[in-house]
């Protein structure tokens, strides 16, 4: 098997969790999502051969998915429909042994999803790069903001989230 | 734990892989072959038709009644072809950009095109309606000239020149206006910093 080809799959491989998150991060309807996902699996295709090592392949990843969404939501924001999350996940979701605490975390899940989701696009991609486990300086590598104003954002933001999780709790 | 741990947890607790990666890789190589076909026929497409523009335009230059006419013929053959390079190279410019500059770049980037898109929409007085004028009243005056009379010469250049500018007013008011709002919407959607105008 050529080298580009497993070296994809094993980038697919390796972040397939990941990158289905942050699909889930820009739309809520499923059909949509497997579009997306595949979209960007093709970006990621196409620029492999472009990729040489200039930063890690963490950040480049997550700099063509991100852009790709962005590009995704640009192309449907006139017919844009703004759904609750479905609860498909759910069905996807394992590793649960106490089935009341799985469906607990779920639909905290769901929330910070939902709530991830009422973000503006720039926030909505900083938290989920945060979410991921991406150092400051890996953040700015793939947003191009400055690490100050990464943090003073990101702290903006987890408030804010927590704000929209309290009041959605609030509201049930 | 602090409660952005808890958050990242969270989050992280979704480990959702619905797709086999085999499989998409086959889905995205036939897509890949598809669109590199689909660019190639058009870059084909556009070059025949450049071809037969200028064969045609040159044929009738070559059979013309008078260097007028000729003058004319050659002027729409020089038209046609820079018409075409005028649209391919913005073609290239307004592309999509590539997915992996930096998430900032990157919007800076989508935005920027409606930006050339708006400025093309701009020239077309200068680089199409003007040039396309020029030799349509060429053909008049060598109409004219050929002894054609007075109150048609006066007609054709009435439509000829009525129906440029009604191209330019449909181009610079509803076309920009429409290219502006859509700027606009993009500039909202993908957040206002650094891409303002």
């Amino acid at each position: 098997m050529p080298s580009e080809q497993a070296r994809f799959l094993g980038i697919i491989e390796q972040y397939q969790p990941a990158l289905w998150r942050l699909v889930n991060s820009y739309e809520t309807d499923p059909g949509r999502r497997e579009d997306l996902f595949q979209e960007i699996a093709l970006g990621v295709w196409q620029a492999l051969p472009r990729f040489r090592g200039d930063s890690s392949e963490r950040t480049w990843l997550y700099r063509i998915a991100h852009n790709i969404a962005i590009s995704a939501l640009e192309s449907r924001r006139r017919r844009d429909i703004r759904e609750l999350p479905m609860p498909d996940s759910m069905e996807r979701m394992g590793g649960w042994n106490d089935p009341d605490r799985g469906l607990v975390v779920e639909e905290q899940r769901q929330a910070v999803l939902a709530a991830i989701q009422e973000l503006a696009p720039v926030d909505r991609q900083l938290i989920v790069l945060h979410l991921e486990g991406l150092s400051y300086q890996e953040i700015e590598e793939v947003s191009g903001l400055s690490e100050s104003a990464i943090a003073s954002r990101l702290s903006r933001i987890r408030d804010r989230l927590t704000e929209v999780i309290r009041k959605r709790e609030v509201r049930k | 734990m602090t409660p952005a741990d808890e958050l990242r947890q969270l989050w992280q607790s979704d480990i959702s892989a619905a797709i086999n990666e085999r499989e998409l890789l086959s889905e995205l190589q036939r897509r890949s072959r598809n669109l590199d076909r689909m660019n190639r026929r058009r870059d084909l497409r556009n070059i025949v038709a450049m071809l037969v523009v200028i064969v045609v335009y040159s044929w009738f230059a070559v059979h013309a009644g008078n260097a007028l006419e000729r003058v004319a013929d050659m002027w729409l053959v020089a038209c046609a072809v820079w018409f075409i390079f005028y649209v391919r190279r913005y073609a290239r410019i307004s592309r999509k950009p590539v997915p992996e500059q930096t998430l900032g770049a990157y919007r800076q980037a989508l935005v920027g095109r409606y930006d050339g898109q708006i400025r093309l929409a701009r020239g077309v007085k200068y680089w199409f309606i003007l040039p396309m004028w020029l030799g349509l009243l060429l053909f008049d005056i060598a109409d004219r000239v050929n002894g054609g009379n007075n109150i048609k010469f006066a007609l054709v250049l009435i439509v000829i020149t009525a129906g440029s500018v009604f191209a330019w007013w449909l181009d610079e008011g509803p076309g920009v206006r429409y290219l502006e709002r859509k700027r606009r919407d993009l500039a909202v959607l993908v957040g206002e910093e650094g891409v303002a105008k």
